[in-house]
């Protein structure tokens, strides 16, 4: 197997993970799917570095949330400039959704504003919880993954999710008596 | 009435937690992904190449400026040395012309 049929053979083993877990940080696929590019770039020009402690994809999440939370903090930055932008694409992506799924519109309007008001809740709770609950609830990884991922036991992975929860609970509790 | 309205929606939302919308990568993902690679490759390699040759250069000068102190030192060595001549017959001139013939200066 030459090169470029090995490095094919990892992104079409993994892509839908990697993009699942950088859109869970994102909440945008188009950048989602750039970050997942990136990491498989990185992935693959770095596979010296990868000893084999942990598996092939603990090592790609590693990465993907590396490189999601590098993302978001260019994003900030680019906060302002980029706002209405951001506006106009969800607006889109919205419509987008509910033309292509499922029978009751009403019900996916529902969903759509539950997933936004929880992707900014998302956003406001610290690091550590985010990576926790975000690889937990987009990817369905276990304690033990992601303690694997996060370099951590699991006990504190377990504390991380509930306190994650918490912040999620207050957090959605102020937007909706705000709104 | 309000206060039980938000509670609800809250926990609505949390339980869109265990829902959530799971994304898949677009159909052109592989390609899209190669093209970068390669240009990513590219831009590497052509750095490596550019970083290469500054190296070569670098060594070059390096060379080169020692090949020239050296050249400098024997030329300038040769020349102080004839100075040191001239300015040695100078003197002796000068003390055999004032002084005694008796007191003989022989130079090696």
């Amino acid at each position: 197997m030459n090169d470029r049929e090995a490095f094919r053979q990892l992104v079409e083993q993994n892509k839908d993970k990697v993009v699942n877990t950088c859109f869970g940080f994102v909440h945008q696929k188009e950048d989602a799917e750039d970050i997942a590019q990136d990491v498989f770039i990185e992935a693959w020009l770095s596979y010296h570095k990868f000893r084999g402690e942990a598996s092939l994809s603990t090592w790609l999440y590693r990465i993907a949330v590396n490189k999601s939370l590098d993302a978001l903090r260019k994003q900030k930055t680019k906060k302002y400039i980029g706002l209405f932008k951001t506006l106009l694409q969800l607006g889109g992506e919205a419509v987008d959704k509910i033309k292509h799924t499922e029978p009751d519109p009403l019900q996916q309007i529902e969903q759509y504003e539950r997933e936004q008001a929880l992707y900014k809740a998302l956003d406001k709770i610290p690091v550590n919880q985010r990576i926790a609950i975000t690889l937990s609830k987009f990817e369905d990884l276990s304690m033990k993954e992601i303690a694997g991922v996060m370099e951590t036991s699991e006990s504190a992975v377990e504390s991380l999710l509930s306190r994650a929860k918490v912040s999620l609970r207050k957090h959605l509790d102020d937007y909706y008596k705000n709104n | 009435m309000k206060i039980n309205n938000h509670n609800e929606e809250t926990e609505k939302t949390m339980q869109v937690l265990d829902a959530l919308t799971k994304v898949k990568s677009s159909p052109f993902f592989i390609t899209k992904l190669e093209a970068r690679f390669d240009t990513k490759l590219e831009a590497r390699n052509y750095s490596i190449q550019w970083k290469t040759s500054l190296k070569y250069a670098f060594f070059i000068l390096i060379i080169a400026m020692n090949v020239f102190v050296s050249y400098s030192y024997i030329k300038g060595g040769k020349s102080t040395k004839d100075t040191r001549e001239s300015m040695i017959q100078e003197l002796s001139g000068t003390y055999f012309s004032n002084s005694s013939n008796s007191n003989s200066v022989t130079f090696q």
